[in-house]
């Protein structure tokens, strides 16, 4: 039984939506309008600046990376569980927000640790004697790429696994029926049928390395330096908040229009 | 035979990636965790010795003392000011048909579709222009990134709750308010609690919006590690992780208890 | 004595269709009145009326003499039973029974005294602790209902309180709520798109169709008599004939019928006898036609027959006729009835 009381309506809906159009809309509108002449003259400066193209290009190239190995790790682990062991899809349901919960200051401690000169990994690569001298892994692309995976992979394996909920189970039951091991009903069913999945989590997933900052800037030291490191440096560092103003459009532009695009290909999927 | 190998192959790649994936998620929590005993004054894999004396060495650094309690009470602030900012917007989504429900739902949530780093500066830069008072800004910024999750978590709640049954107080004779405290209130519990956990959760750990906004003296823990790390590198920023990590992930069990695991969708 | 009046009501929403128009209906004091209509009829726009959730657009709304258009719904005294039920259920049943009288400000100690009452009338001794989910549907619906009664409302209102409930188990649940409405002398509107609900359980019946009431009578009455077209088929009249076409059959004029009045003619399946040759009665009329199609509906046989004024359906135990054969369709007078 409803009501459609207009004047209740909009006085509920007030607190929370006048709070994101004055903040969320109004900064956006204000930075970029309120010094729209000056900015469209630093625009090419900076967009034609070696710094940024190196850091635009890192950016996707660290995102991308992400997304390919989030989804490589992702779509065995969600096919196997979600068909085959549904004890395993509890485990990993369980486990899998955790990175979440915890600071990304305390996770990049971690992964110091692990990848640092004197850390884990080159700790046991020695001890194995598999290399003589510790292996140079923090400071690096990967390191980043590795960080940025734990911080993302529940995101991508999340939209992969509900995507396999959606594959009706009677479509794999009979393609077994049919003699199919698991390879071919991976193969022949259900990565088709999951694309649209993973189209979301690699727009979730690379929206996300985008606009990251706190892991690459420490796991990637001064040699790694991703757009929102860049942005950070206009801001403290060089002050050039027109030039820090510009980056920030620029990442929003490229999440927004990678967002979109994701959507439309999802979009035309779905009508073939 | 080559049946028997095709189903046994597939069993030890998916361990082997189970194992992997485990590790890449777990690892990063659980060694700061047991770099917080060793004695050794330098961060190095593996620990040697055991030693309390980093948990104590956390106290001797006013900033991040400061920043924990900081972090508490503008999490705790942030969440309840969001929720109650939520709670009224949800229930109108939920009781109501309006125009543009969908664009005005996705602007609701549109907040944590931004990349923080770049709102924190369009905020940053727009709070100075209108000159808004700096104690301010932090917890603006907060609340802005917060409304998504309480948001979600109220709705989640809401939305299986049968329209009827605030009617049906209402014609026993209560008012809408009474229909509403009695009625819906209670039903909602969960996801109240739910979300306030979790917005509080990622205010307390939230870098990126903090990271123009903070002005001052005072710090939100985040940023005070941050600051941390640019010159020390030993455990006591370890002990300081393996609080946080125990913290933390104890409000998020109470939170998988209240709404179950995969409870609220 | 009429308690429930219904004063020309008139609804329609933002977007202009009118949902009800001119409407009026009253029920008296301790009757059940069943309002028959199918989804989209304007039965629940009605309900929400009587029940104050919203307000008609022209019209009034009288009870026990009171206008009461312009009362909130939680000011009416009326009781509701929900087609869910709308039970709390973070409350226990007897928690929720009680809730009327809570926001009454009843003592507790009353309140329950008065709630176990309606506990035994109702059948739901020992359910008190429990809450609604660990219930079957038949004792949420006593539970709903005896929510709805201990507030003494002046009309109970029940939408489709059968449609959760298993249909074997209807018949006998109306016949207990129908005892306990009748033993409470409670005035009451029945809600329901389930023909067999109303009959059973209506004193009367008002059948409402796109917004305006057709008929409203007692079950026997309507039966009888249906006064329109649609009532007339929705209550299963097998055949509706154009006035035009039965005119001369009929010899209207003497009848004395005006044919300005009534547009169609229905005749019941049943009302029709099949012969070889035509019945030598003043009380049938008898039709020359030809049998197009035989079929079998659980113990009788129906016939598709094609006569002069098109092509009637007779049901019949005689199921000695074949399809193709020449028969003679006897139509009884006495069992016509004029629609409009």
């Amino acid at each position: 039984m409803e009501r459609n009381n207009w004047i209740v309506i909009t006085l509920f809906l007030f607190p929370a939506f006048f709070f994101i159009f004055f903040l969320l809309l109004g900064s956006l509108f204000f930075t970029v309008f309120s010094n729209f002449n000056n900015l469209k003259d630093k625009f090419v400066e900076v967009v034609s600046s070696s710094y940024f193209i190196a850091s635009y290009f890192t950016t996707l190239k660290i995102g991308l990376v992400v997304v390919i190995a989030s989804a490589v790790l992702s779509y065995p682990l969600a096919f196997y569980s979600h068909f085959y062991n549904p004890k395993l899809s509890r485990v990993i349901d369980a486990v899998v927000f955790i990175p979440l919960m915890v600071n990304p200051l305390i996770r990049s401690l971690g992964w110091m640790i692990i990848l640092g000169r004197e850390g884990l990994i080159n700790w046991l690569l020695i001890k194995l004697s598999v290399i003589n001298a510790p292996l140079r892994i923090l400071y690096t692309d990967i390191a980043v790429e590795i960080g940025l995976l734990e911080l993302f992979f529940p995101f991508m394996y999340t939209a992969i696994a509900s995507s396999m909920e959606n594959i009706p189970y009677e479509l794999v039951m009979s393609a077994k029926s049919l003699g199919a091991g698991p390879l071919r009903v991976f193969k022949d069913i259900v990565f088709p049928l999951s694309i649209t999945g993973f189209m979301t989590g690699a727009s979730i997933v690379m929206a996300g390395c985008a606009a990251a900052f706190v892991t690459p800037s420490i796991l990637g030291g001064l040699k790694v330096r991703t757009l929102s490191i860049l942005l950070r440096e206009y801001v403290d560092i060089t002050l050039d908040w027109d030039a820090a103003t510009i980056i920030a459009i620029v990442i929003l532009l490229t999440v927004f229009a990678f967002i979109t695009g994701v959507n439309l290909l999802k979009k035309l999927l779905m009508r073939w | 035979m080559v049946k028997i190998l095709e189903n046994k192959i597939p069993d030890i790649l998916i361990a082997l990636l189970f194992g992997l994936t485990l590790s890449i998620i777990l690892l990063p929590v659980v060694l700061p965790l047991t770099i917080s005993f060793s004695s050794s004054y330098v961060i190095t894999f593996p620990p040697q010795g055991f030693t309390l004396k980093w948990f104590a060495n956390i106290l001797l650094f006013k900033s991040l003392v400061d920043g924990f309690i900081f972090s508490l009470i503008l999490g705790i602030t942030a969440s309840l000011t969001a929720i109650a900012m939520s709670l009224p917007a949800t229930y109108a989504f939920y009781r109501y048909d309006f125009k543009f429900k969908g664009y005005l739902g996705n602007l609701l949530l549109s907040p944590s579709l931004m990349p923080e780093i770049a709102l924190s500066f369009l905020l940053l830069m727009y709070f100075k222009a209108l000159k808004i008072s700096y104690s301010l800004w932090l917890f603006l910024g907060h609340v802005l990134i917060l409304i998504p999750y309480a948001t979600r978590y109220i709705y989640a709640s809401l939305v299986n709750l049968d329209v009827s049954l605030e009617d049906a107080a209402v014609s026993l004779g209560a008012t809408r308010l009474r229909a509403f405290i009695d009625v819906i209130i209670p039903n909602i519990a969960k996801g109240l609690i739910a979300g306030f956990l979790l917005s509080f959760i990622t205010s307390f750990n939230a870098f990126s919006i903090s990271l123009f906004l903070s002005y001052g003296e005072t710090l939100p823990l985040p940023i005070a590690m941050w600051n941390y790390l640019q010159v020390r590198y030993d455990p006591t920023i370890a002990a300081l992780s393996t609080i946080l990590v125990f913290f933390t992930l104890t409000l998020s069990l109470i939170v998988r208890k209240i709404i179950g695991l995969r409870g609220l969708k | 004595m009429k308690y429930l009046v219904l004063d020309n009501v008139t609804f329609h929403y933002q977007k202009g269709e009118y949902v009800l128009k001119n409407l009026n209906l009253s029920v008296d004091k301790g009757e059940i009145l069943a309002l028959l209509g199918e989804s989209g009829s304007g039965k629940t726009t009605l309900l929400k009326i009587i029940a104050g959730f919203l307000k008609p657009k022209e019209g009034r709304v009288v009870i026990d003499g009171k206008d009461v258009t312009n009362l909130p719904p939680n000011k009416r005294n009326i009781g509701i039973v929900f087609q869910n039920y709308a039970l709390f259920p973070h409350m226990s049943v007897l928690d929720n029974i009680i809730y009327g009288l809570k926001v009454r400000r009843t003592p507790r100690e009353e309140a329950i005294r008065r709630a176990k009452e309606l506990i035994d009338l109702l059948n739901l001794s020992g359910l008190e602790n429990k809450r609604p989910s660990q219930l079957s549907g038949g004792q949420q619906q006593r539970v709903a209902i005896a929510r709805a009664l201990i507030i003494e409302p002046k009309i109970l209102l029940m939408d489709e309180p059968m449609s959760n409930i298993d249909p074997k188990l209807r018949s006998k649940l109306r016949a207990e709520i129908k005892k306990i409405l009748k033993k409470l002398n409670i005035t009451t509107v029945y809600v329901t798109h389930d023909q067999e609900d109303a009959f059973e359980i209506g004193d009367r019946i008002a059948i409402l169709h796109k917004g305006v009431i057709e008929n409203a009578d007692t079950p026997q009455n309507i039966l009888r008599n249906p006064k329109t077209v649609y009532v007339a088929s929705f209550i299963g009249y097998e055949n509706i004939i154009p006035i035009t076409r039965i005119r001369e059959l009929l010899d209207l004029d003497v009848i004395n019928i005006n044919e300005r009045e009534y547009t169609d003619v229905g005749i019941r399946a049943t009302s029709i006898k099949l012969s070889r040759e035509p019945l030598d009665n003043i009380d049938y009329v008898a039709l020359r036609g030809r049998i197009e199609l035989v079929s079998y509906k659980k113990d009788i046989i129906s016939y598709q027959v094609h006569t002069p004024i098109g092509i009637l359906e007779v049901h019949s135990y005689d199921g000695s006729f074949r399809e193709g054969e020449s028969v003679y369709a006897n139509i009884y007078k006495k069992e016509l009835v004029f629609l409009k």
